[in-house]
């Protein structure tokens, strides 16, 4: 018996294998194990343990008894190893003859496996635009290979993150973004609700990488106190009805008034309505007539008004923002200057943590359609090809994607993109803690899911179903997940890869900073 | 009502069943020299059996295939050794050996004759098994219990128990070493023609490598002159006489003294925690070698043997054995199949499907409800 | 109270056209005649006073006769350099007025610990503190504000006036976002006035709640026909004039327009026409347009032709049309008019050296080697010096290299061999004849 061998299969089919450990085998839920064959090798995925006994039942019940009540003194399990053992299922997930492909036979009937070792996964090549996650795991052990995906590819075809609170997501996207940052394939714009990425004095972020002043742009509400970040003003001339479509719930009636005003006074229509301004019908030589009511027009200020916090300072005449995103005045190239920034294969967050969910999404939505027209049109001129993939990073995508909200609002800039934004090199990061809520033609969409732990079952069910390969076994693994424990599925991996995502924090440390650069200061 | 008869019967029961005379220990043979209950042949086991070895022996069979005129069986034979409760593992022989035998009935003149073949499943395993010859008897003849005609179901048994004993000489041979111990599952007791031969063999060889032969019975149906549980009677005398040993053996219970019965019986408590007492008999040319010093040494290494928490008291080897010798419903039926696609190939299904559909009603009914094999 | 003057993107020597040059010269003058009625306490110029490092020497003089007027009535001028006006590589022409001492420059630095150390300068009449950033070459520019020592900057005392010449993100039009610019968040605080350069737009924003200002004059004319474009649209040319009341610590920012001409702006929308209708609607147009005496006239035209090339269309006696409907200076921009076959490619960029590198990376991008070659020499030559990044770096080098103008008093024949050794010793011709040898 080979000294690696950890187990021996004993019974099973293709579903489901049966492995007997070896009493030290120390076999894990999630590990790999590998069958060596003449040909090549045979991985398998441990998906459940369960304990085997040659003694029955109720004999086991009795000697517990025994034990707990003390009337098993000086007694004990003759060959223990021998007689109560741990049995694994598992399934075959690959068949390694040279190339790597779905396997179709049954391992070796009583044939030993093993451990998987680092050296077994020499077949995972870096690609050429790498995307990082982390490193393979088996069980609950890090195995010194690096996941790399191919960039362009997974980020155009959506990223799904699942995963319950505290269960690492904030982390991942963190040190995806770190490894990605100088890499100029990708764009990647985050909305980041907690402004949790970019890092401050006392927390380690994005900021940290050695390359962030060159490819990292912050936008906030704050940043006047934070150097070399952007203030986060919006100008209001580059909102347009559409922008709102999907985002913010309005009657008919209010839709009809905004496309008028946009009609009568284009960009500087929020304005207009903002200082109260009557919308006249565009008659040339008469009279003007008043097109909107009065009291549509009060219902769509109070609304830009919770939505923008823009408001009209009557004591100077000023048209005033409270959370100061928005402006009349300045931010004009703010969102041209995020496109610019992504188009160049840099990465932009922008802080929304002081701003209401809704203004979050709206800023977004003005963004990505910007994007989306800009691609639509590259495509149309032949240079597609030449820009850099972009996604969108976006939490709590239920507020966007989910079905209720898609029914009861209609499709948003965001599902258009989840839709069909992969044919204009377009794509999400979507985070959310319940997949189940959005939509099947969604999730199909979205080709790569990075599955973290999950406690609720429903909610490991509908991820199971819409994932890449078959994880119908995989329920009790998913809700096994530690903290920075993962599965990524994916149509660009050739089996469901456990992984575990490094801390980021360690990934920082550990980067060696660039020696110091020298200054040639010129007057 | 029922309630009412359940108290009736236990009652009954009550009322036929009296110890207040236990008596002693009864064989109904004259083949035994009976010793009487006595309070100074309680022992304590206390000896020092840490440096023997001991080997347990089990078998076991299965038909395959049979019709009231043959039987087609599949047998085990297994062994181990231990030293207390350590496994010693070894390359001297092959821990279990598998064979077929046909059991076949031949009629003549009124007079039942037996005859059983064997063939080896590995040709390594051919050297290990009894002769042939030894294998056919009368069914008439006295050693076989039962009745005049003997159902050949139990007859076919007998290649596993010559086997049994033709492997254990190997063990003895090649395995253990003087002053170990081999214990064979059951009694020591013949119960086919010839087989008293091994056991002979067995004895004399066992005592000239200074090996103690003995064997430990599971069950028992002794009673004694009272008509009483010998065993029963024997936990009830343990109570009265105020015995505290916490681990104990009588001896000696009884003597076996015709040639198919050898052996000096002893009773054995095997652990302070043990619901059961067993019989446990040695080769009784051996029980003259074996003084008291010795004797509590062998069955101290006995006891030492026996401190599974799933059946204190029972030796662990032997519940391995037991449980390796075992042939199992699931292995039957592959083997089944393979004779009777070989019959069907020789085109000699017809020929014996007659006979077989004769015995095999039950079968098709355990199918029906669910069974499955014998 | 005291009074300032902030001028910036002045360009001169910008455009071929003499006419449109004088008007840009006499725009500064304006300017400058004003700030001494005004009587201005200083000048302060936020960098590309001049359209390149090395302008026309009559024009130079006549920027220096102007400048000599305001500093004869004892007004001192600061001036930063501009992404124009100056090049790090060869002395610029601005370094020998600044050596003359025509102008102060507010940017002495020192270097401390990889930290930029500005120093100040203190203006004698008004005791305020000037420092700031001199223009950089796309891409720079954020790199040294990050450098900057602002603790430094902000607890110096006083009243301090930060010059600088660069876009501000949150601040640039959006017609001007493409190309680098800086956040807000890099520039000190505590100063009571930034005055700007670069955006040809004019800027006013209160900053730090109302407690100081950042401005952006704009050019006083413009340097380009975007720029002269937008002035038709209703954008206002000038300088500001900035006041200071000490007392009530306010300060106000007057904006002085400098307009010398006015210009006519219209565009026609071509497409999917043909050569005569586009000639027909050229035409329609400049007979209807009235009243252009000494005025500037552009005309736009945009669109994609339904057929035939641009070069079809006669766009000369358009101009000549004009002019004898006596416009100053006539354009007809034809470069949004496109034919059917070509193919374009859509950069954006600030500078027309953003713009040629972006082209050019554009374009090297399609290149590849023909699978079909089989001379390693040759493939390796391609490899390392005409495809990808190796490429773009031989392209932009080749450009530079032609761009080269005429020495004066060089032979033609001169400046022709000096123009092709350069350009072989960056392709490395002799390179590639040793090896394929």
């Amino acid at each position: 018996m080979n000294a690696d061998c950890c187990g021996e299969i004993i019974a099973g089919g293709v579903e489901k294998l049966i492995i007997r450990q070896k009493s030290d085998g120390a076999i894990e839920l999630g590990d790999l194990l590998v069958e060596e064959r003449n040909e090549g090798k045979l991985f398998l995925q441990v998906f459940d343990l369960s304990y085997g006994s040659q003694i029955s039942q109720s004999s086991l019940e009795n000697i517990s008894g025994m034990r707990l009540e003390g009337s098993g003194v000086g007694l004990d399990f003759v060959e223990p190893h021998l007689r109560n053992y741990v049995l694994a299922l598992a399934r075959s997930i690959l068949y390694l003859t040279g190339s790597p492909h779905n396997p179709k036979i049954l391992p070796n009937f009583m044939g030993s496996v093993r451990h998987i070792k680092k050296e077994d996964l020499n077949f995972l090549i870096k690609p050429n635009n790498p995307l990082y996650f982390g490193k393979v795991r088996t069980g609950s052990k890090t195995l010194n290979a690096d996941v790399y995906l191919e960039g362009p590819d997974v980020l155009s075809h959506h990223i799904l993150i699942p995963a319950t609170t505290g269960r690492g997501k904030s982390n991942l996207i963190k040190v995806m973004l770190w490894d990605v940052l100088d890499k100029d394939f990708c764009g990647i714009l985050v909305l980041d609700a907690h402004d949790e990425y970019f890092g401050t004095a006392a927390a380690l972020g994005l900021r940290n990488h050695p390359q962030a002043a060159n490819y990292l742009k912050y936008y906030s509400p704050r940043a006047s106190a934070i150097r070399g970040a952007v203030g986060l003003v919006i100008n209001l001339r580059s909102i347009t009805p559409d922008h709102l479509k999907g985002i913010v719930d309005f009657t008919e009636t209010q839709w009809d008034a905004m496309y008028l005003a946009y009609q009568a006074y284009r960009e500087n229509w929020i304005s207009e309505i903002i200082r109260d301004t009557p919308i006249n019908s565009d008659v040339e030589g008469g009279e003007p007539e008043i097109r909107i009511a009065r009291g549509t027009l009060n219902v769509l200020r109070r609304k830009f008004n919770r939505l923008l916090g823009v408001y009209f300072d009557h004591t100077d005449n000023q048209l005033k923002c409270r959370t100061r995103a928005f402006s009349d005045t300045v931010g004009e190239s703010t969102v041209t200057q995020i496109i610019d920034t992504l188009e160049e294969g840099k990465k932009v967050v922008i802080d929304t943590s002081m701003l209401e969910d809704q203004t979050e999404l709206l800023i977004g939505s003005v963004v990505a359609h910007e994007i989306l027209d800009r691609h639509k049109s590259a495509k149309e001129e032949g240079i597609l090809e030449t820009k850099p993939v972009i996604s969108i990073v976006i939490e709590e995508a239920p507020r966007v994607l989910g079905d209720e909200v898609l029914r009861s609002s209609g499709s948003n800039i965001y599902s258009d993109i989840a839709r069909e934004g992969r044919k204009f090199k377009i794509g999400l990061i979507a985070i959310t803690q319940l997949t189940s809520v959005i939509p099947k033609t969604i999730l199909a969409n979205m080709n790569t899911k990075i599955i973290l732990g999950n406690e609720l079952a429903t909610e490991r069910s509908s991820i199971i179903q819409s994932t890449s390969q078959d994880l119908s076994t995989d329920d009790r693994n998913i809700a096994s997940l530690d903290k920075g424990e993962a599965i990524i599925s994916s149509n660009f991996t050739k089996f469901a890869v456990p992984m575990k995502i490094p801390l980021f924090e360690d990934i920082v440390k550990d980067m060696k900073t660039s020696p110091n650069k020298k200054i040639a200061v010129v007057t | 009502m029922l309630s009412e008869t359940i108290s009736r019967l236990i009652n009954g029961l009550h009322q036929n069943v009296n110890e207040y005379d236990l008596g002693d220990p009864y064989f109904q043979e004259d083949a035994y020299r009976i010793y009487p209950f006595a309070r100074e042949n309680f022992y304590p086991i206390n000896g020092n059996g840490s440096s023997r070895k001991i080997a347990f022996v089990d078998g076991g069979n299965q038909e395959l295939i049979g019709a009231p005129n043959f039987s087609v069986q599949l047998n085990r034979i297994y062994f181990n050794v231990f030293s207390e409760t350590q496994r010693i593992n070894q390359n001297e022989l092959p821990q279990a050996i598998d064979f077929f035998s046909v059991t076949l009935l031949n009629l003549n003149d009124n007079n039942t004759q037996y005859k059983t073949l064997l063939f080896a499943t590995k040709n390594d395993f051919s050297d290990y098994l009894p002769f042939e010859s030894h294998l056919s008897f009368d069914s008439t003849d006295r050693l076989i219990r039962g009745t005049t005609r003997t159902d050949i179901k139990e007859v076919a048994s007998v290649a596993r128990r010559f086997a049994e004993w033709n492997y254990s000489h190997f063990i003895i041979d090649r395995i253990l070493d003087k002053d170990d111990v081999l214990v064979s599952d059951g009694t020591l007791q013949t119960s086919f023609p010839n087989e008293v031969h091994y056991l002979d063999v067995l004895h004399e060889r066992a005592r000239n490598k200074g090996v103690t032969f003995s064997g430990l019975a599971k069950t028992s149906n002794m009673i004694t002159t009272t008509g009483l549980s010998l065993l029963g009677s024997l936990h009830k005398l343990v109570e009265d006489w105020g015995i505290n040993f916490e681990e104990w053996y009588y001896s000696p219970l009884a003597e076996g003294l015709s040639k198919d019965h050898s052996v000096i019986m002893t009773i054995v408590k095997l652990h302070k925690k043990a619901d059961h007492i067993f019989r446990y008999e040695i080769s009784n040319r051996q029980m003259k070698d074996l003084d008291d010093l010795n004797l509590n040494e062998v069955i101290t290494c006995l006891a030492k043997n026996s401190v599974d928490i799933g059946f204190p008291g029972y030796p662990y080897g032997l519940i391995d054995a037991d449980n390796n010798a075992r042939v199992r419903a699931n292995e039957i039926e592959t083997y089944r199949v393979m004779l009777l696609s070989e019959m069907s190939k020789l085109g000699l299904w017809k020929k014996f499907a007659h006979h077989m559909r004769s015995t095999d009603a039950h079968h098709i009914l355990n199918l029906l409800v669910g069974g499955y094999g014998r | 109270m005291f009074k300032f003057a902030h001028i910036t993107d002045c360009h001169l020597g910008a455009w071929r056209n003499p006419k449109l040059k004088e008007i840009n010269l006499k725009a500064f003058q304006k300017a400058i005649s004003i700030c001494v009625e005004e009587k201005v306490d200083f000048i302060a110029i936020t960098g590309d006073f001049f359209d390149v490092n090395v302008p026309e020497l009559d024009h130079v003089k006549r920027a220096v006769d102007i400048m000599i007027q305001a500093r004869r009535h004892g007004i001192e001028i600061y001036m930063i350099y501009g992404s124009h006006d100056f090049t790090a590589s060869t002395v610029s022409i601005i370094d020998i007025l600044h050596s003359a001492g025509l102008f102060i420059k507010p940017i002495e630095f020192e270097l401390i610990k990889d930290k930029i150390k500005l120093k100040f300068i203190q203006d004698k009449k008004t005791a305020f503190k000037i420092t700031g950033l001199s223009g950089r070459k796309t891409g720079l520019d954020s790199e040294y504000y990050n450098l900057l020592d602002i603790e430094a900057l902000e607890s110096e005392e006083d009243f301090k006036i930060f010059l600088f010449h660069a876009p501000i993100s949150e601040l640039t039009p959006v017609d001007l976002a493409h190309g680098e610019s800086i956040p807000l968040s890099l520039l000190p605080k505590g100063f009571i006035y930034y005055g700007g350069g670069h955006l040809h737009r004019r800027i006013e924003h209160k900053h730090d709640d109302g407690k100081s200002m950042i401005v952006y004059p704009g050019p006083l004319f413009g340097s380009t026909f975007t720029d002269l474009e937008d002035t038709a649209q209703g954008e206002r040319r000038g300088f500001y004039i900035i006041s200071y009341d000490n007392d009530n610590e306010t300060i106000r920012a007057n904006f002085i327009e400098t307009k010398i001409v006015d210009i006519v702006f219209n565009t026609i929308n071509v497409n999917q026409n043909t050569v005569k209708q586009i000639e027909d609607k050229i035409s329609s147009m400049v007979e209807q347009m009235e009243d252009l005496t000494n005025k500037i006239v552009l005309i736009k035209v945009k669109g994609t032709l339904a057929s035939g090339k641009r070069s079809d269309i006669n766009f000369s006696r358009f101009e000549e049309a004009l002019s004898a409907k006596r416009a100053l200076v006539s354009f007809i921009n034809r470069n949004n008019l496109v034919s059917p076959e070509t193919t374009q490619v859509k950069v954006f960029g600030t500078s027309i050296e953003e713009i040629e590198k972006k082209v050019i990376k554009e374009r090297i991008a399609s290149i590849k080697i023909d699978p079909a070659m089989t001379d390693e020499k040759v493939k390796n030559f391609i490899k390392s010096k005409l495809i990808s990044e190796h490429g773009e770096f031989t392209a932009n080098k080749l450009l530079l290299a032609l761009k080269k103008e005429k020495i004066e008093n060089e032979t033609l024949d001169d400046f022709e061999k000096r123009l092709m050794h350069e350009a072989k010793s960056v392709m490395g011709l002799s390179d590639i004849n040793k090896e394929i040898k």
